[in-house]
């Protein structure tokens, strides 16, 4: 997936994240994580949006992400909407993302 | 029997309700992706809903999703992918014609083949939402084997008319009684329009009794509260709940007599009348209501 | 539960029944609606406003939220929906004006600390550290302790402000010192950013210690002195411009080390000169000092670029020979020059 422009999408309310997402210059898969829960699922968090990132073929990028103690559903659909956005996608593959 | 007394609208967009939407209780849970959703938030939503009804458990609570209308540049995509998410029903807004619902049932034909998923296991609903829509009620009631029943939306449907809602709600008389006729006669149920004062307790109560007695199985509501308040008018009184188990009662024993034909005083008993009966006893039961603990003897325990 | 009570929706502010009820909202929190917004979100509970925010370019303002819910997560549902109205047009850099106070309920958004008008409004930005980031690159262009500052839109470069530059370089260059010349940047004069900068550049290239930068958003911006652009600012005037100079003067001046700032005597526009006079209060509190230059005069009129519009506008443009550089002439003899001039000749703006 090649980012052509930045991608944001969520917001700030409880329950939810908010995410941006734009190319690496330096190439690399780069995080930035703000989280009500950092503690207890900071770490969580990262692995599992590192694992959707590849699962999705996605190698430059930053991430930022603030989240509002989102489920780990609410943070993929978030994530997706983001990339593919900044991708520019408008036709989406729904066979792929079971 | 399945019961539909509640859809409460779910904005699709918001991970806080979507998430908890099936805590109230509500007979079904409607995520709309439609009027609620801003049409640049229109792909968010669709993924939000997309992953919450693959991964929350929404326990005994039906999900529906609102789809956009095929004739919207987002439609499309909504219905590839809430198949593939498998919701209870999808329900398809402003529909006016048979032809609506074939297309639609077509799609979601192709894509359950496409996803491997048993063909006709995604249900329908029809939202009729204006003059065209309740003129061809019956025919859009009949179009489909997928079609499980039928909502009424007055909101765009008094714009339609050139007309504001009032509280009686004359200008609703027809297509209520409209939708109703077709649903009946095909045998699917019937959900009322939300109410959307969500302040006037008492304009509700009065509109749910209404179209309780005009016969209508549910209706759609925008708030909790409003929640409770459909269940509790729709449970059953004393009266009817012994006056059903009457009737269960006489089909038992006619039907160890091996006779035919079961009466109660002196009337005969139909199916439709044992059909109701049973629906009787199923709401007081899902109400709440503990059968055994209810004194037959007292036929006026109001 | 509380979440299906209220609708988000959004205004149209020239829409007089729809901005009536916003007015009145803010004016019972003490805010005042902007006639600069772009697009108004209120958070309503029936048919009564609990929340509000607008969005004016890149700033987002007017932000309240009734008392009673404070607390309960609306600024959130205000400022994601702005924030997202803001990214639908491609604005990614945002800022905020908001009570001193209530900063922190801001930074735990992701917004940080630009700059603040002690007492009365601080301005806060999102991504958190631009500014940050927008000062070391400047700090890379520093020489020496000290150093003189100009800052200016021209609209277009003349030979007025030329006179300014000199006086600026001959007064650093007694002391071995670089004069670092800021131009404008936001896009809302009649002549475009790109335009001025260059004319700028090509009308000081001779004058060897003269750095040119572009203001960023930091300098005479939207962000932070919106009422430049408006025509008549009244008291939020005095406020914004004080707002630019304590953040000049606390945050740009230090990263280059400069202690004089240099400006042209405004004898036509009334806001020029409520700055210029806060200048004079506000910047010495940190060790800059403030000196005002009398405009070159031709003949009886001084030279000014409100002056040259005028002539241009009322199609006497061989009288701007006299009053501009040879590159700036150039420029406006040129092709390229053409649209500006029809601009300029429909539009009666200040700018």
């Amino acid at each position: 997936m090649n980012l052509i422009r930045t991608g944001k999408a969520g917001t700030l309310e409880s329950s939810d994240v908010m995410i941006t997402v734009r190319n690496n210059p330096a190439n690399d898969i780069e995080i930035k994580l703000k989280s009500i829960v950092e503690k207890q699922f900071g770490n969580h968090i990262r692995s599992f949006v590192t694992s959707l990132l590849e699962q999705m073929d996605v190698h430059s990028v930053i991430v930022d992400i603030d989240d509002r103690s989102a489920l780990d559903c609410v943070i993929r659909a978030r994530l997706e909407t983001a990339l593919y956005r900044a991708a520019g996608i408008k036709v989406f593959r729904w066979e792929e993302m079971e | 029997m399945k019961l539909r007394r509640t859809m409460l609208y779910v904005p699709g967009n918001n991970p806080n309700m979507v998430k908890d939407a099936h805590i109230y209780r509500s007979d079904a849970v409607m995520f709309d992706l439609e009027d609620s959703v801003a049409v640049q938030e229109k792909d968010a939503a669709r993924f939000l809903i997309f992953r919450a009804l693959t991964c929350i458990d929404y326990e005994n609570t039906e999900t529906v999703v609102r789809i956009n209308g095929l004739n919207t540049p987002f439609g499309e995509d909504d219905v590839r992918a809430m198949v593939r998410a498998r919701p209870d029903i999808i329900r398809l807004p402003k529909t006016e014609t048979p032809e609506d619902i074939e297309a639609v049932d077509a799609l979601i034909g192709a894509v359950e083949k496409e996803a491997g998923i048993e063909e006709g296991s995604i249900r329908l609903f029809a939202a009729i939402e204006n003059a065209r829509g309740v003129v061809n009620a019956y025919r859009i009631a009949v179009s489909s084997p997928r079609l499980v029943g039928i909502a009424f939306g007055a909101e765009d449907f008094v714009t339609n008319l050139n007309t504001q809602r009032s509280k009686e709600g004359m200008e609703l008389f027809t297509a209520r009684q409209e939708i109703l006729m077709a649903s009946r006669a095909a045998g699917l149920h019937a959900i009322d329009t939300v109410f959307s004062d969500v302040n006037d307790d008492e304009g509700f109560r009065r509109e749910v009794t209404l179209i309780k007695n005009m016969g209508f199985d549910g209706k759609s509501v925008i708030n909790p509260r409003q929640v409770s308040i459909v269940h509790e008018l729709y449970t059953p009184t004393i009266e009817q709940i012994n006056s059903a188990r009457k009737i269960l009662r006489a089909i038992e024993e006619a039907e160890k007599e091996g006779s035919g034909v079961a009466a109660v005083d002196g009337k005969m008993i139909d199916k439709p009348i044992v059909e109701r009966a049973r629906r009787t006893l199923e709401l007081a039961q899902v109400s709440g209501i503990y059968l055994d603990e209810i004194d037959e003897e007292v036929p006026n325990a109001e | 539960m509380a979440e299906y009570d209220f609708s988000v929706e959004t205004i149209q502010y020239n829409i007089p029944s729809d901005r009536k009820p916003v007015e009145e909202f803010l004016s019972r929190l003490q805010l005042s609606y902007d006639e600069d917004v772009s697009l108004t979100i209120v958070v309503k509970q029936g048919d009564a406003i609990v929340a509000t925010g607008s969005l004016a370019g890149n700033v987002l303002k007017c932000i309240g939220v009734s008392p009673e819910y404070q607390g309960s997560g609306l600024t959130n549902t205000v400022v994601s929906r702005l924030e997202m109205e803001a990214y639908y047009r491609h604005t990614e850099h945002l800022f905020l004006f908001s009570k001193p106070r209530n900063e922190h309920i801001f930074s735990d958004l992701g917004f940080s600390l630009v700059g603040k008008y002690p007492d009365t409004v601080v301005l806060l930005e999102k991504p958190s550290g631009m500014f940050d980031q927008w000062l070391t690159m400047l700090e890379k262009e520093r020489r020496g302790e000290q150093s003189v500052s100009l800052v200016m839109n021209c609209n277009p470069f003349t030979l007025g402000h030329r006179y300014l530059v000199e006086k600026a370089s001959n007064t650093a260059g007694e002391k071995g010192e670089r004069v670092h010349l800021f131009v404008v940047s936001e896009d809302r004069s009649l002549f475009p950013m790109d335009v001025r900068f260059d004319l700028v550049r090509r009308g000081t290239a001779d004058l060897e210690n003269v750095m040119v930068h572009s203001g960023g958003p930091y300098i005479i911006s939207n962000a932070t002195f919106p009422t430049y652009f408006i025509r008549d600012p009244g008291d939020a005037g005095r406020i914004h411009a004080g707002l630019d100079l304590h953040i000049f003067g606390g945050r740009i001046a230090p990263a280059l080390g400069i202690n004089l700032r240099m400006v042209g005597e405004e004898p036509f526009c009334p806001v020029t000169r409520g700055y210029n006079r806060a200048m004079a209060e506000i910047l010495p509190q940190y060790g800059v000092e403030v000196r005002e230059i009398p405009r070159l005069a031709i003949g009886k009129a001084a030279v000014s670029a409100s002056f040259v519009r005028d002539l241009i506008r009322n199609d006497r443009l061989e009288e701007v020979r006299s009053l501009v550089p040879v590159s700036t002439w150039e420029y406006l003899r040129s092709d390229a020059a053409l649209p500006v001039i029809e601009k300029i000749r429909k539009e009666d703006r200040r700018h």
